[in-house]
């Protein structure tokens, strides 16, 4: 919050809302990098991306220490994905600067004619003759864009010269569309990112290498198969499952599913045992209390038995007086 | 009494093959005459081959029981989609003596539980006068429940039950 706050005090800050760098226009994001706007246009795109991801550690540092809310994942996803991005940005495009990128943008926006989002500002119409007017009336219009939708529209038109540029909807492969469609809707945080700079390398790169891939190819399966479900899956799978991803992402999800499945069937089994060793316990309690009233009523009457016995043994000995002679007497047994 | 039903409700035996009752009737169920069925103990199939001794206690020569004898967990407790399976059933048992003065209208089956650890359930209901109970046509997908309400025994007065898997089963592994 602090760097921007230096750029501009008046402005509501947009980061407020959902801390995500990539809902800021460009123009916001210039200044608040204190660079003059040609210094980005020249640029390039590696090095805007790179000032991006480092706006976006800041802004996420500065949240952490600021809110101390659970941040911490966002922070190394950032930092994960910071690493990642780097490697993820085609070839092509780093070469080119913002501007060059930005141009061809715009040269297919008017070739195809759709309509842009808002933010765009005035359409530029076709038929653009001089640079000069180009790079002004560009300017202000790449300023308001919002860098969401520039990374966006840069990777879709990258790989794919004549694209509708409603481009969350495109349909490439269906990874990749799942990939827009998901996040340009989310104005989120670094994870989105990630995706959208991969999502752009998708189409016409999928030899990078699947590591860089990794983490936006597995998301969007799995966001978009049994989300509450699977957010318990584990990173490593992440990587296994982007190994495979060759084999397609329907093999993907029923590996998944019939994970999913066993777990299921295994908590169940576990949760049976538990309820079965309970109710053992249960039953072994209740047979003690059980036995111990009985032991209790068993003592007591044994006790009260001896208080008989005796009584009766001293009723006996009362009337000995007069037995005894009685039982001492000769008998008149056997004759030896 | 709910001291003794909470065996029977933690080993979901009330719930998925009887409804909460109240136990009036003390039942000692024996195998081998020496060893009593408690909730939840484990018996070896080998032990239970033989029917064992259903003592009904505490109550009046007049009264009439029905003892049924079920397993919930055919095939497996894990899918019990066989649920459940009759193992026995006695009518019209006097009271204060036990199941061999009473009919047997399904004979004894000795437990055989194949897949995992299998509750079997010994049930009591009272009967209202000496009565031909139905004979169910098989033993397979039997319900108790509907069994009692068929034969108008209504809620159980007493149960029972003991755990049972593969003699050769691993256990405490």
């Amino acid at each position: 919050m602090d760097f921007t706050n230096k750029a501009r005090p008046d402005t509501p800050l947009p980061l407020a809302r959902q801390g995500s760098v990539y809902s800021l226009t460009f123009d916001e994001f210039q200044s608040t990098l204190a660079g003059g706007s040609k210094d980005f246009g020249s640029m390039n795109m590696d090095e805007f991306l790179k000032s991006i991801w480092n706006a976006e550690e800041t802004q996420a540092i500065a949240m952490t220490s600021g809110s101390g809310c659970g941040t911490t994942g966002t922070d190394q996803q950032t930092g994960g994905i910071h690493r990642q991005g780097s490697l993820t940005l085609p070839r092509t495009l780093s070469q080119k600067t913002v501007d060059q990128v930005w141009r061809d943008l715009i040269g297919v926006g008017t070739n195809t004619g759709n309509a842009g989002p808002s933010s765009m500002g005035p359409a530029v119409p076709a038929g653009i003759v001089a640079k000069e007017e180009i790079m002004q009336k560009r300017e202000p219009t790449l300023g308001e864009m919002t860098l969401e939708e520039f990374l966006v529209r840069a990777g879709v038109v990258r790989e794919e010269p004549a694209p509708p540029i409603t481009p969350f909807r495109v349909t490439t492969p269906t990874v990749c569309e799942n990939n827009f469609g998901k996040f340009a809707g989310l104005q989120m945080p670094p994870r989105p990112f990630g995706g959208l700079n991969n999502g752009s390398v998708i189409p016409g790169f999928v030899e990078l290498g699947p590591t860089p891939v990794a983490v936006p190819v597995e998301s969007p399966v799995d966001l978009n198969g049994n989300s509450s479900d699977l957010s318990p899956v584990p990173v490593p799978y992440v990587f296994k499952g982007s190994l495979r991803g060759r084999k397609g992402a329907a093999t993907v999800e029923k590996v998944a599913e019939r994970r999913q499945k066993r777990m299921i069937k295994n908590r169940e089994s576990a949760a049976r045992s538990r309820a079965r060793k309970q109710a053992y316990m249960m039953e072994l309690e209740a047979e003690i209390a059980k036995l111990k009233e009985q032991n209790k009523e068993l003592q007591e009457k044994q006790v009260e038995m001896m208080k008989i016995e005796k009584a009766k043994v001293q009723e006996i000995m009362t009337q000995q007086p007069m037995s005894k002679r009685v039982c001492l007497q000769r008998t008149f047994t056997g004759p030896w | 009494m709910a001291r003794m039903l909470e065996p029977l409700v933690v080993g979901k035996v009330i719930g998925e093959v009887l409804d909460s009752f109240n136990p009036s009737v003390k039942m000692r169920v024996t195998y081998n005459s020496n060893k009593q069925v408690f909730n939840g103990h484990e018996f070896f199939p080998s032990a239970v081959v033989s029917k064992p001794r259903v003592e009904v206690q505490d109550t009046d020569l007049r009264s009439l029981f029905t003892l049924v004898m079920t397993d919930p967990d055919v095939p497996g407790p894990s899918d019990p989609y066989l649920r459940e399976h009759l193992h026995w059933i006695v009518t019209d048992i006097p009271g204060t003596t036990d199941a061999s003065f009473g009919r047997e209208v399904v004979g004894y089956e000795s437990p055989r539980p194949n897949i995992g650890i299998h509750r079997f359930v010994f049930v009591l209901f009272k009967q209202k006068h000496r009565q031909a109970v139905s004979v169910p046509s098989s033993r397979d997908q039997f319900n108790t429940r509907q069994f009692a309400e068929d034969n108008d025994l209504g809620l159980p007065v007493a149960a029972v039950y003991f755990n049972a898997q593969r003699e050769t089963a691993a256990r405490r592994r």
